[in-house]
């Protein structure tokens, strides 16, 4: 029985120490997700903390083939489009013009990795929020297209194509920094 | 910098997780869990579970939960002094438990609306349209839930989500959509143990949110009555959708409990108007741990669906990303003067056109398209235009084997004799003081008469004629027409009445008749889509 599938059997008794166990294991890579879906970490904060809740609240239900990375991800993906899609909603503008840009100070002075990825962290922000998520749960999640498409209610061939675009435009803006450069 | 180098890059991202308040997440988490876990127990002693909710006190304590969600709201959003004392805390908290219980609940209301409209949409003259919402938790924790109108309904199985505008367009997700999607806004009361959250979140959201909580003594006994009053929310700048769908509406909610049990009685909606308020949504019952059986939550659909899908990127997709809205629209109609449907479909979220849509809107003239404006929330625009209709042939049968011995409409057929629509008299025609005059009448002369009766709007007259259910939406059509700026006299259809004939096989006669009629109305589209091409929306 692989390690997730042990934590699982263990939280549906009840366990709640198993809960920090799976929180320390996964805790790095969702906050990434989060913080670069979203690009402010007080709203990462609120995905996660919700994310969570949505996992613990499924917990007696769940079933799992492997391991509990892919799930917890797509749950921080959900919230975070959930959270967007609200303040998209308050401010009646499209999902992909939402304000992201309001704290991106605070995120990257804490990005940990190099200034390459500093640059492609800045550059996903002006990326539609669609093409953003996509590219994110692909690259950083390793999830595959289709269950991409599941997880966002999309076909698979849009979901292709978001990347498609999503990478094009990333490649555009880093190529045209550079020269600027 | 090339894609993998992209890819390698992205990867790296690493954000410490330092920054985030971990007590806070694992504690409400491990909350979370407890009551996902004692959930399932208390689904696994069926029996007792009954016999527990037998009993008037634990199903009236099933909706505290609620009533928290208002004291603490109105505590900390209003910064209004709550009159819940320590011990009503106490009991409101004892009660909220048995919320947690809840693993069915029915509901049945009733809303100023459309049949087959969207489920947001509010007339303030439009007449009451019954309402009714299930929803079911299992023993693995699925959640399966169902809304339905009379003419549209939206179900998960616990797997998908599909709403269906009947007669035969359907959307699907391969998901269990939550609660309150495809703007079935008024659903998460269904969600009696999380109703604290999101009506917290919303009022959050919405600075323009008012709550207020008050004590009051009604004929059934003293009550706790919460009040959220909001805003119109949106640019109404062009007031076009004020007041016709519920977001877009100055309106009050109301929740009414029962001060000693805390139970949820009712719930209602007023629209604030110059001239007062309407009431435009009400609960008349709810029933909590209802048996309700699974096969409810499995939708039966038509051989002919029409699935909506999101539009893909055409190979030649730039075209239509740079039309403007306007041109949007004369290309749309275009494609249906040409009866050019493949065209047509770059402009639609369906898979196939209709066979329908083809016969009413193939051949059409436009006589004129206006400048596009945009109105409240919707995201996309408006474009006015007018257009003519090519002449359509139908048939209406006809009957007079009923106890008044005159001939009424039964129903509707199209020039090839498909059903159209089916005229149900749910009682029979009616022995009228000058019986008489209209049994003498041929089918010919009814058909006549009752167009005559349409185009003075004469309701009284056509009840002659069809049912009362066919008056009903009639008027609210009428009703809708003018609230959305139609001169419905304008563009009522012309109507030519040709012979009659017997058909043997329906045991009734058919009279031909060739309408004419121009339509005058708003195209609603928008691009807001991953091929950012602008889709009819509405308003066609």
């Amino acid at each position: 029985m692989s390690e997730d599938k042990q934590i699982l059997k263990r939280l549906q008794k009840g366990d709640k120490d198993a809960l920090r166990l799976l929180y320390e294991k996964y805790t790095d890579i969702l906050v990434s997700v989060a913080v670069t879906l979203v690009h402010d970490v007080q709203t990462a904060e609120d995905c996660l903390h919700d994310a969570f809740i949505d996992f613990a609240t499924a917990v007696p239900g769940l079933r799992i083939h492997s391991n509990l990375r892919s799930y917890l991800i797509s749950c921080v993906a959900n919230r975070a489009r959930d959270l967007l899609r609200k303040r998209a909603k308050s401010a009646n503008v499209d999902l992909g013009l939402v304000e992201l840009a309001a704290n991106t100070d605070e995120p990257s002075s804490r990005l940990t990795t190099s200034e390459g990825a500093q640059q492609v962290f800045d550059a996903l922000v002006q990326l539609p929020y669609e093409q953003r998520e996509v590219f994110i749960l692909h690259v950083q999640g390793d999830m595959t297209f289709q269950l991409i498409a599941e997880q966002v209610g999309a076909s698979i061939n849009t979901v292709q194509s978001r990347y498609r675009y999503g990478i094009e435009k990333l490649r555009s803006l880093l190529n045209t920094e550079c020269e600027n450069e | 910098m090339n894609n993998e180098r992209i890819e390698k890059l992205a990867k790296e991202i690493r954000i410490k997780p330092d920054v985030i308040n971990k007590d806070r997440i694992l504690a409400d988490a491990a909350n979370a869990l407890e009551k996902a876990i004692a959930a399932k127990a208390i689904v696994a002693r069926t029996s007792l579970w009954r016999t527990i909710m037998n009993s008037r006190i634990t199903k009236l304590a099933a909706a505290a939960v609620i009533l928290i969600s208002i004291v603490f709201l109105t505590t900390i959003l209003t910064k209004t002094t709550s009159t819940a004392s320590a011990a009503a805390v106490q009991m409101l908290t004892e009660a909220s438990k048995a919320v947690e219980d809840v693993k069915s609940i029915h509901i049945k209301a009733q809303m100023r609306t459309l049949p087959g409209d969207n489920f947001s949409l509010i007339g303030l003259e439009y007449d009451f349209v019954p309402i009714e919402m299930w929803k079911k938790v299992d023993d693995a924790g699925i959640l399966r839930w169902r809304i339905e109108k009379p003419r549209r309904v939206i179900v998960t199985d616990g797997n998908s989500t599909i709403m269906l505008m009947k007669p035969n367009y359907a959307v699907k997700s391969e998901r269990p959509y939550p609660i309150g999607c495809f703007d079935a806004w008024f659903g998460p009361l269904m969600n009696v143990d999380g109703l604290l959250d999101s009506a917290m979140r919303e009022a959050k959201n919405r600075s323009d949110t008012e709550l207020h909580l008050r004590q009051t003594v009604s004929s059934s006994g003293p009550e706790s009555v919460l009040e959220i009053e909001s805003k119109a929310a949106g640019d109404l700048t062009n007031d076009y959708l004020k007041n016709k769908f519920i977001f877009e509406s100055d309106h009050k909610e109301v929740y009414y409990f029962d001060a000693e049990t805390k139970l949820l009685k009712g719930f209602e909606v007023f629209v604030h108007t110059d001239k007062g308020d309407v009431l435009i949504f009400e609960v008349n019952e709810i029933e909590y741990n209802p048996q309700i059986d699974d096969g409810l939550f499995k939708l039966e659909l038509p051989q002919d669906v029409v699935w909506s899908q999101e539009p893909q990127v055409l190979p030649d997709n730039e075209k239509y990303v740079n039309m403007t809205p306007k041109q949007a629209a004369e290309a749309f109609f275009k494609a249906c003067a040409d009866a050019n449907w493949d065209e047509y479909l770059k402009f639609q979220g369906s898979s196939r056109v209709d066979e329908r849509q083809k016969e009413i809107y193939g051949g059409l003239e436009i006589v004129s398209i206006g400048e596009p404006f945009k109105s409240g929330l919707y995201g996309g625009w408006f474009v006015p235009y007018e257009i003519k209709l090519r002449p359509q042939e139908m048939n209406v049968r006809l009957s007079n084997v009923n106890s008044a011995k005159r001939f009424v409409i039964t129903g509707w057929f199209d020039s090839k004799m498909q059903l159209r629509e089916d005229e149900k008299w749910s009682n029979e025609p009616e022995v009228l003081a000058n019986n008489d005059v209209y049994a003498k009448m041929s089918p010919q002369e009814v058909v006549k008469a009752f167009y005559a009766a349409l185009s003075r709007q004469d309701f009284d007259e056509m009840r002659k004629f069809v049912p009362d259910s066919d008056i009903k939406e009639t008027k609210n059509e009428f009703k809708m027409a003018a609230m959305f700026g139609i001169d419905v006299k304008k563009q009522l259809p012309t109507v030519e009445v040709g012979e009659s004939s017997w058909s043997a096989e329906q045991s009734a006669y058919f009279v031909k008749c060739r309408e004419s009629r121009v339509k005058k109305f708003n195209l609603a589209v928008r691009n807001d889509n991953p091929a950012k091409r602008w889709i009819v929306d509405g308003g066609f």
